[in-house]
Order: C-alpha cells, then sequence, then structure tokens
C-alpha cells in the first residue's frame, strides 16, 4: 500500500512538470531585429486592449504559450512572439478581480488562428471589458488590422522591411494584402 | 405708415438674422415635455427643466394659466423624473430618478377656492406601475409579486393603498399567463397586451374579455414588418399598423382568430403612417404621416378637426399634434423646421390658442432658417423628396452642404427643427438632404430600392438631387457631409465625384464595406452578417469597388475623418483604414478620433466639438473667412473651446500643436487666457521650442488684457531668476498688477510688502491701491493690524499719517473725527487661567506676577455723546468705528517709553465691543521688573486712556 502511494506521488509530480514544461511564458520581442527563423515558424502579433490589468492569457496549439501581466496591463498591448507555424486558439483569460484571481475559458470556435510561416500573423485585437468587482467581463477578439499595421511600422521597421503581415484573425480580410501589394510592391496571389 | 412699418420689418429681419447663434445655445436637450390635459380639461400637467439645471413637474390651472411646482428635481444631483401619467382627473403618477434609484410617487392635486394645491408622496408599495385603470377613479393598475403567495399578481389599486402598501381590499386581474414576462394596458386602460419569451421567439398575446382567454397574435422575430397594435374596433377586431400585405405601413383590421388581415381602414397613397388613434367607440380618430418631411395629421373626428382647425388658423406655419384633449380643450405640440416647438393650449370656446411652453426658450424662431421642401423625379424614374434649407443671408458663404442620411435602409431626413442643419445654415452654409432610396417613410418598395445600393443608386439619387438643387440656385462651393451612412455616402461623393466636390466631412463612417462581415470573431456569425447583409447586399469581393479604402487615389478633395473610438456600429477600424491610405497617398485631410465616443457623443459637448470643428475645417479649405464682426466674443469663445479640447481631459486627444493652432487664432484677437496659454506653450516648450523671452512677451501682453495669471506668472519668472537674469523690481511691478487684477497669492503679498513700512517695498499709494482690492470683511483683522504697524512711532511721515487717516476715512469708512473716550470695565490680575478672578475696579499699582499669570483690562470706548452701559448696544455692528490705538510700553527710569524695550507690537481695536486686552507672562524671559503702561490712543494722537502697572519680582519661597 506504502509502496503504491509512493508511486503515486511519483508519477503525479512527473506528470506535473511534463504539463508545467508544456506551457511556455513568453515576453513580448522589445527589439526591432528579425529573428532567423526555421521554415516551420512564423511571428504572432496579438494585441490586446483592456480596461483592467490581465494576470495572463494562455494560448494553445503547436506551441503552448502563457502571456503574462507585463505585456497585458490596463490599455493597449500588443505582444509579437516568434512560435511554430500551424493553428491556436486563445484557450483563457486570467483576470484578478475581488475574489481573486478569475479566468474565463473562451470557446474555441471563435478564438482560432493560424501562424502561417515565415510572416507575421496578426490574429487580431482582444478586447476585455471587466472591473475588479466582477468575476467575468465582455470579450471579444476584433479585426483592428491597419492599428496593428501602423504599431509595426512604428515599432518594427526593421523586421516590417523583411515579413509581410498577414491577417490570421476572425473572417476573411484582403486589407493588409491590398495594403501590402498597392504601397508595399509585396505580390498577392 | 406704409413705408415705415416696412423699414421696421426690414430692420428686424436684417438685425435678428446678423445673430450668430452660440454652439452650446443651439445644441442642448428640451426645457420642457409631455404637457398633457386631464379628461376634465381643467389641468395640464408637465415637465420643465430651467437653465440651471432645475427641473419641476409643474401643474397648471387651465382657467388662470397659474402655474404651480409639484415636484422639484436638479439635475446637478442626479435627479431626474423619468416619466409620468395623470391617474385620473387629480392625481399624477411620476417615475423620479436620484442616481439610479427610481421610486415611485403620486401628486395629488386639490382645488381649495380657486388656488391649486398640491402633495407629493412616494409609494412605499414595490411593483411595477402599468398605467390608469378604465373607469374607477383614482386606480391603476400595479404588477407586483405577492409576499405571501410569492407569485406575481396584477392589482388594481386606489391611490390610498398604493402610498400604503395596503393590498387588503384590491381588485386583482385574475387572468395571468403562466409564462409571462410583461403586461399592458390598452388606451382605455384595460389589461390587453402580454409578452412572452420562448426558446426562439419573443411572442406578444391579446387578452379577449368576451371570452377571458389569452390569444397569441404576433412574434416578433417571425415578422420584419411593422405591427403596432392601435386598440379593439367595433366589431371586436384589432386595428394595427402594419405594412406586412400592403406597400405603405396602414391602419388594418386585423382579426385575432384567424391571424389574417380584414378591411384597409387607412392607407395613404404616398406615405407610411406614423401613428393613428382610436376614439373610445372603436373608431378610427386619427393617422398621422410626414408628408415632405412635414408632420401632418388628418383628424376623423368633429373635435379633433375643430382643434387642428382653430391651430392651423392661429399657426399655419407650424406643424402640430394633438397631445391630449377634453370636451372644450385641447394641447398641441406644434414645431417646424425653423421652431424647435412649443406646447400650446387650444380653447375651442374663445377660439383661441395660448403659448404655454416652449422646447428651447432661448432659441428664437425668427433667428433660424426654414426649410423648403422639393419633389423630383431621379433619373431611375423613383420620387424623390428633398430638403433645402439656405444659408443666412446676412452670411452667406456660396457654399452647398450635401448631407446624406445615415441608414441607409430605413432612415430618414425630416423638415422639421434639426440642430446641425441649423448651425450650418446659421453660419451661412446652404444645406441639401435627399430621401433617397432607401429612406423610410415611403412604402417598402422605396425602402427595398436602397438595398445593396451603397455607392449606386443611392449616390445617383443624391446627384440627382444635387443637380435639381443646383439648378435652382448658384453655389461656388459643394462638400459633402454626413455621419454614419452618411459619412461613407460623403467619402464615395466626392471619390466618384471629385470635380464637382470641393471637400468632404465624414463622421463614424464605414469605408470597407467587406469588412462589415470580418469586424471580429462575434461579427463573422450567421446572425449578424444577415442583419448586414439585409442593407448591404451578400457579402463578396464587388462590395471592394464600393469601398473607398480601395480607390482612395481617386479622391482629390481635402476629408476631414471623424470617428469615435469605441464605435461599435462602424468600428473606428474604417476610419483608421481610411485615414491609412489617405496617408499614404499623401492626399489632403485630417482627422479627429474620439476618444470614449461610440456611433455619435455621448454628451453636447462632443456636438459642439463637432460641430465647431467641421465649421472651421470648412472655412479654412474652402478659404471662407470666419464671421467676427459684431459676433467678436462668441467667435473666440468658440476657438477657445477648439484650444482647450486639445489641452484638458475630455474625449479630444490632446495635441498641443492643434491647441496652439486654435490659441493664436484667439491671440491675435487679444483674448487674455490664449495670450497665457501661448506663452505657457513657449514657456515649458510644449508643442513650440523653447523660448522664454517669447513666454514673457505672450505673458506681457496677457498681463496688459488684466490677466492675472500672466502677472504672476512673469512675478515668479522675475523673482525666481531661473530663466532669466534676476530682476527684483519687475518682479515686484508683477506682483502689484497681478493683485490689482485680483490674483489672491498675489494680493496678499503684494499688500503685505507694500503697506509694511519696515520693507523695501513700502510704497503707502500700492497699499492704499491693493487695500481697496481686499474684501475688508475677510481682512478686517488683518487691515487693523496693518494700520496698527503704520502708525507705529517713527513709521510715517506726518504727511503719511495724514494720507493714512484720509484713505482709512474716505475708503475705510473710519470716523476719525469724533471725540471718545475710554470707560474702564474692569482691570486685574488673572491667576492661573482662571477667567472669573481677575475683575477688580480697583487700579492695582503694584503687582506681584508668576509664569502664566496674566495682567488684564476690559475697556469700552464711548463717543461723548453716548451714555455709559449704551455704548456696547449703540456701537455695535457698526465697522471701524471708533478706532484706538493700543500699546503695551516699558517704561525707562525717566518715565518715557523705552524703544529698545518695547514689549509688544502695537495694534488697533475698534470700539464695536468691550475690549479686553492682557498682559501674560509665558515664559522667564518676559519676567522683567519695572514699570509697565498700556496706552490707548485715538487715530488722531489723542491719548485716552494710560494705565500703569508695576512688575516686581516674586518673594522667595522660603
Amino acid at each position: 500500500m506504502y509502496v503504491k502511494k509512493q508511486l503515486f506521488y511519483f508519477l503525479l509530480v512527473i506528470i506535473l512538470s511534463l504539463l508545467s514544461a508544456c506551457v511556455s511564458n513568453v515576453r513580448s520581442i522589445k527589439y526591432d531585429s528579425d529573428l532567423k527563423l526555421e521554415t516551420t515558424e512564423g511571428y504572432l502579433l496579438l494585441a490586446v486592449e483592456t480596461n483592467v490589468d490581465l494576470k495572463s492569457i494562455h494560448i494553445l496549439g503547436a506551441k503552448n504559450i502563457k502571456l503574462n501581466r507585463s505585456d497585458l496591463l490596463k490599455g493597449s498591448n500588443y505582444i509579437l512572439v516568434d512560435m511554430p507555424a500551424g493553428d491556436y486558439r486563445i484557450d483563457k483569460i486570467t483576470m484578478s478581480s475581488w475574489l481573486g484571481y478569475q479566468y474565463v475559458k473562451l470557446d474555441e470556435e471563435y478564438w482560432s488562428f493560424t501562424i502561417q510561416p515565415g510572416v507575421i500573423s496578426y490574429a487580431g485585437h482582444v478586447n476585455v471589458k471587466s472591473s475588479i468587482w466582477s468575476a467575468t467581463g465582455y470579450f471579444e477578439l476584433n479585426n483592428k488590422s491597419s492599428y496593428a499595421l501602423e504599431y509595426m511600422e512604428q515599432e518594427f521597421p526593421n523586421i516590417m522591411a523583411n515579413r509581410t503581415l498577414v491577417y490570421e484573425g476572425p473572417g476573411e480580410d484582403g486589407f493588409l494584402d491590398f495594403i501590402d501589394q498597392r504601397f508595399m510592391g509585396g505580390n498577392v496571389e | 405708415m406704409k413705408f415705415i412699418t416696412g423699414f421696421l420689418i426690414l430692420c428686424v429681419s436684417i438685425g435678428t438674422a446678423a445673430k450668430v447663434i452660440p454652439v452650446n445655445e443651439l445644441f442642448l436637450s428640451p426645457s420642457a415635455s409631455s404637457y398633457l390635459l386631464n379628461d376634465a380639461g381643467n389641468l395640464i400637467v408637465g415637465k420643465f427643466t430651467d437653465e440651471n439645471g432645475q427641473g419641476y413637474l409643474e401643474i397648471i390651472d387651465v382657467k388662470t394659466h397659474q402655474s404651480y411646482k409639484a415636484v422639484t428635481y436638479s439635475k446637478k444631483d442626479d435627479e431626474s423624473i423619468r416619466s409620468f401619467f395623470w391617474i385620473d382627473n387629480n392625481h399624477v403618477y411620476l417615475m423620479f430618478r436620484k442616481k439610479r434609484n427610481d421610486k415611485g410617487m403620486i401628486v395629488q392635486i386639490k382645488d381649495k377656492s380657486g388656488k391649486i394645491e398640491t402633495t407629493a408622496n412616494t409609494i412605499k408599495a414595490s411593483g411595477l406601475v402599468l398605467g390608469p385603470v378604465k373607469d374607477e377613479q383614482d386606480k391603476i393598475w400595479l404588477m407586483r409579486t405577492n409576499p405571501e403567495e410569492e407569485e406575481l399578481t396584477i392589482n388594481a389599486v386606489n391611490v390610498d393603498n398604493l402610498l400604503n402598501n395596503n393590498f387588503s381590499e384590491t381588485r386583482t386581474f385574475p387572468f395571468l399567463m403562466e409564462d409571462a414576462i410583461a403586461y399592458m394596458p390598452d388606451a382605455d386602460g384595460n389589461i390587453r397586451f402580454a409578452i412572452s419569451v420562448n426558446e426562439t421567439d419573443v411572442l406578444i398575446w391579446y387578452f379577449d374579455s368576451d371570452n377571458s382567454k389569452w390569444i397569441e397574435f404576433y412574434s416578433i422575430n417571425k415578422k420584419s414588418d411593422t405591427f403596432t397594435p392601435l386598440g379593439t374596433l367595433e366589431n371586436g377586431k384589432i386595428a394595427v399598423l402594419s405594412n406586412e400585405i400592403t406597400d405603405k405601413v396602414a391602419v388594418m383590421e386585423f382579426d385575432i382568430n384567424t391571424q389574417r388581415y380584414g378591411e384597409v381602414l387607412f392607407e395613404h397613397e404616398k406615405y407610411d403612417l406614423i401613428s393613428a388613434a382610436l376614439d373610445s367607440e372603436g373608431e378610427l380618430s386619427q393617422v398621422s404621416y410626414f408628408d415632405h418631411g412635414q408632420w401632418k395629421t388628418q383628424y376623423f373626428s368633429d373635435q379633433g378637426i375643430e382643434f387642428s382647425s382653430i391651430f392651423s388658423n392661429k399657426y399655419p406655419q407650424l406643424q402640430h399634434a394633438l397631445t391630449s384633449q377634453s370636451p372644450r380643450y385641447a394641447v398641441a405640440l406644434a414645431f417646424s423646421s425653423n421652431d424647435p416647438g412649443a406646447f400650446y393650449l387650444i380653447d375651442k370656446h374663445k377660439k383661441k390658442v395660448k403659448e404655454l411652453k416652449r422646447l428651447y426658450p432661448n432659441i428664437n424662431p425668427a433667428e433660424m432658417i426654414r426649410s423648403k421642401s422639393f419633389r423630383i423625379k431621379s433619373r431611375n424614374q423613383d420620387d424623390l423628396e428633398i430638403i433645402f434649407t439656405p444659408g443666412n443671408k446676412k452670411y452667406h458663404n456660396q457654399t452647398l452642404i450635401v448631407m446624406p442620411h445615415g441608414g441607409p435602409v430605413g432612415a430618414r431626413d425630416l423638415a422639421v427643427f434639426d440642430q446641425q442643419t441649423q448651425f450650418l445654415a446659421n453660419r451661412g452654409y446652404s444645406v441639401l438632404k435627399v430621401n433617397f432610396s432607401g429612406s423610410s417613410g415611403f412604402g417598402k418598395r422605396h425602402l427595398d430600392k436602397g438595398v445593396a445600393q451603397f455607392g449606386r443608386r443611392i449616390e445617383q439619387d443624391l446627384t440627382d438631387a444635387v443637380q435639381f438643387i443646383e439648378s435652382k440656385y448658384n453655389f461656388k462651393y459643394k462638400c459633402a457631409a454626413g455621419a454614419s451612412y452618411g459619412g461613407y455616402s460623403a467619402v464615395m461623393l466626392i471619390a466618384t465625384h471629385p470635380e464637382e466636390y470641393d471637400c468632404a466631412v465624414a463622421a463614424f463612417g464605414i469605408y470597407d464595406l467587406p469588412m462589415l462581415f470580418n469586424a471580429s470573431n462575434w461579427k463573422i456569425l450567421e446572425e449578424y452578417r444577415a442583419t448586414v447583409e439585409a442593407v448591404v447586399g451578400k457579402e463578396s469581393k464587388d462590395l471592394l469597388a464600393y469601398s473607398p479604402v480601395y480607390f482612395a487615389n481617386k479622391i482629390q478633395d481635402p476629408i476631414l475623418l471623424l470617428a469615435g473610438e469605441e464605435d461599435d456600429r462602424a468600428p473606428i477600424e474604417h476610419s483608421n483604414r481610411m485615414k491609412y491610405v489617405l496617408k499614404k497617398l499623401n492626399k489632403p485631410f485630417e482627422y479627429l478620433f474620439y476618444e470614449k465616443t461610440g456611433h455619435g457623443h455621448p454628451n453636447w459637448y462632443g456636438d459642439w466639438h463637432e460641430a465647431l470643428l467641421t465649421d472651421d475645417f470648412l472655412r479654412r479649405t474652402l478659404k471662407i473667412p470666419p464671421i467676427e464682426g459684431n459676433n467678436l466674443d462668441n467667435y473666440i469663445d468658440e476657438i477657445m473651446l477648439l484650444a482647450d479640447s486639445f489641452s484638458f481631459e475630455d474625449n479630444v486627444k490632446n495635441d498641443d500643436k492643434k491647441s496652439i493652432y486654435y490659441l493664436r487664432i484667439a491671440a491675435e484677437r487679444r483674448h487674455p487666457r490664449a495670450l497665457f496659454n501661448l506663452g505657457a506653450h513657449y514657456h515649458r516648450g510644449d508643442g513650440v521650442k523653447k523660448d522664454i523671452n517669447q513666454a514673457i512677451r505672450y505673458y506681457k501682453q496677457a498681463s496688459d488684457e488684466s490677466y492675472s495669471k500672466a502677472s504672476y506668472r512673469i512675478y515668479e519668472i522675475y523673482s525666481e531668476g531661473k530663466y532669466v537674469e534676476k530682476n527684483v523690481e519687475q518682479a515686484h511691478k508683477y506682483l502689484k498688477i497681478a493683485g490689482m487684477q485680483g490674483h489672491k497669492e498675489a494680493l496678499d503679498l503684494a499688500w503685505e510688502r507694500s503697506c509694511s513700512a519696515k520693507t523695501n517695498f513700502f510704497d503707502l499709494q500700492s497699499c492704499f491701491q491693493l487695500t481697496k482690492k481686499l474684501d475688508t470683511k475677510k481682512y478686517e483683522v488683518k487691515i487693523r493690524l496693518m494700520v496698527a504697524g503704520l502708525i507705529e512711532p517713527e513709521q510715517l511721515s506726518k504727511s503719511q499719517r495724514k494720507e493714512l487717516f484720509r484713505f482709512l476715512k474716505d475708503t475705510m469708512n473710519v470716523k476719525l473725527e469724533r471725540d471718545v473716550q475710554v470707560f474702564v470695565v474692569g482691570e486685574g490680575i488673572q491667576i492661573n487661567d482662571n477667567y472669573q478672578s481677575y475683575l477688580s475696579s480697583q487700579a492695582i499699582p503694584d503687582v506681584a506676577m508668576d509664569k502664566d499669570n496674566a495682567y488684564i483690562i476690559e475697556f469700552r470706548i464711548l463717543d461723548n455723546e453716548q451714555k455709559k452701559g449704551s455704548a456696547s448696544k449703540d456701537v455695535k455692528g457698526q465697522e471701524w468705528h471708533h478706532p484706538v490705538i493700543v500699546s503695551w510700553n516699558i517704561l525707562d527710569e525717566n518715565e518715557t517709553i523705552s524703544n529698545d524695550r518695547r514689549i509688544s507690537n502695537t495694534k488697533l481695536y475698534i470700539g464695536n465691543d468691550d475690549i479686553k486686552l492682557k498682559y501674560v507672562l509665558t515664559s522667564e524671559k518676559d519676567f522683567v521688573p519695572g514699570k509697565y503702561e498700556l496706552k490707548v490712543e485715538s487715530l488722531s494722537g489723542k491719548v485716552l486712556l494710560t494705565k500703569q502697572f508695576k512688575l516686581s519680582e516674586l518673594p522667595e519661597s522660603s
């Protein structure tokens, strides 16, 4: 009986270690220097507009990541990270309220996006409206491609010189392709 | 005589038209609302808010026209009256709101010998008031949860029981539905309608009182057409406003049991009906619609026809609607394109009309511009109604503003008072509005013609209307301006007709049509897309051809883009995309995205700002000079509103450069605060290169315009010596100026300095001038100290003393010339703070005092004519009456005042009360054995009293 219990705890520690290893804490790229990405990698650009400080946002997919408080302060935040290409979804948003930390699990169907290899995939602007007195709030993933474009041009001109910004958020939108073709000399297939 | 009259009319006409209406007098909420007669026709209830935000529910006596305030509220305290209605002839129900908390109240009205008395009480019973009960005096329907059975009930409760939460003898409506969420009475006061919700539908139910059963007759989700029940017809069927089987919204007979329409009771040839009513017999009594954008009511009852006819005879130019009627009286709301409206009382017997209350008391219709309506045939052979408002002749700037409405499907323009139109017309712009394909009010076919016609048929209609107006009037410039769809349309018009237009103002618009289907993860859902599709048409790449973001290169004319950052209907992304491409293409454009703003402004300030920014943009773009002249003050105030908007916390993002632009305009016209703010920009280097000399130059100009903050700022700059060489003289000069201009800190300091003979800044004339600026009541003690300080020995020359006394006499009303005496009331030694222990009428020539002991003297100042004892009463309350100077001194061996051993400053007292003085030994240091003297003098130098006492050393304790 004692051996069984020991084995149980041992396995539990192993599983928890594996689980925690599955979710990487990531922070937004700060320096405007294009990374040498593998052919199976791309950049993710996600914006978070929130009226309260958020604790974290979990994103699951080809790589599981967690965006942390320092990138999720009240106001507008842009997060640029290099990631393996593939399908992703924003899984949950954790906020602090008067009850302590509360998280909201998001519906996969409405919070999915793709990271394309070799380009900057803009997944949208996560809009959070909540208050510290509330354990929930209003959440929406908005298409604000032009704001994302202005941000990248302003803050990461070197990366933008090498990479194309593409829209991978909800629905279909040809605006960034149009801009690339019309003003950046890109080719749209 | 005819000539004189004509001349007077001309003068009045020109005089009134010359006034520019300030933006904040035009864009504001109405003061009056909902004036209604009771059934007896002897009282009217209405709500009015004055310009200070003080509001009241008023009861007007129809016979005497006397008004009584029944309930008052203050907007400043976040109070309002949400709704009210007559319960019966003597009771009004109202919903009072304070800080989002609602409470029901009842006003009881009593007529006491011709004088109205009103009593307002709060309802103790909780529940939702549904409306008055038919034919039952002072009863209303209340829906509530019965606390005993915890079930929903509807009770017919009388006023007293409602106020006292007493339901012991109330009648209950027994036919409640199981799943209804709301009930409504009909116009006759019978519970007639209920609403229930199931998984897919919102259902409306009708109560068949003959058979005592509820019948489902309408599902909100099933039908997109108009369906408004009006009441029960004579034949038991109901009358509804509907366009389900007709092109126009008409009054239809509807059989609830068969769910079928019957006879068309009234359908207008051209227009949708807006409202209709049945009389108590179940017959159609009136229908209303907009004809050429003007409200028209067609009455079928003799009474309605007669009231309407009396009103029309008196005010043929006004559109009117009867809001309530009794056999003799009716109340009408009347308005027009140049008149925001008023409530009127019509007396059928006397055939008279009396104005009760204006909705906007400060707006004079004679100063507004009347619109003209036309009907034209479009290129697509549609009849289009257009509304044209010519620009104010006085300020006419030969500019046509083509202003498409929002929507575009289901909205419309009217020929009624419109603040935006009047703002532009008042400032000289002519405004054209068009009820293009898709506009409401002209039937379903006209409505459907606008679907999927973004940038196509709609803009063709607008262009046809413009051609028509241009065939009748001449314009030098033409701009398109609008909000929502109107913003889109404005940009489309200039993109597709660059040669014909000169500019566009596009507010809260959409510019990328495919994005309407892809704006967010919720807006890609089918339900939402279906609503977009119903107006825009199917999502397809074809929409790119009608999305100006994708062909902005065709735009040649300047654009002002306005948007709300929190707009959910026209997301800000549309405007930002437009801004992005215009910037990339180096097109002439300006933009302003309002913070904390949705699809329109959350407050009037936003509307003022948008209107002024639009006017400024149009004038700069078209090179139309601003309207100044007699309106200079208003012009500068409005320019300063714009300047401030870019500097302060509001919904407009701060922008130093824009603020400075407007400040310069106002500064050129010597606006004091503008000059100061410009100086501050140069001082801090905000928006301009830091330049202290420029800053000082602007500060000095502001100071010249009596702006005290500027004068004080110059004082600070010169006295600090941080930015320029320290200059004490200049600093003091501007300190005095600031003080004279009313700057509080400057006044205090400059006054103290100028009035103190011991400082280098002493200047008796400045002292007098600054003293005059003081609040003499508040500063009385300080002024007395100041005067006392000045009259100390060797402070002033003889002539200066004279000047001082003259000043006190002339300015402070000090009675110097009256001879006074001092009468000692009491004198003694106070031991150990025992206040009562000192009194003694005996002189105390030689005292021994310990620490904390005090020598006390109390005296009273009297006129020579006054008798002892009456002095206090006689002089009390008079300021600066009988001033005396009091000084405490130590005498030297020669019995003269020893200047180097003076023990306190000279003080000035006034004889309003008995004066009690004390000399306290507070420390060992004070204990100086010797002869002490208290001297009381008049201002003219006459010694009124001297008191001496000798301070001896305490005997050593044994």
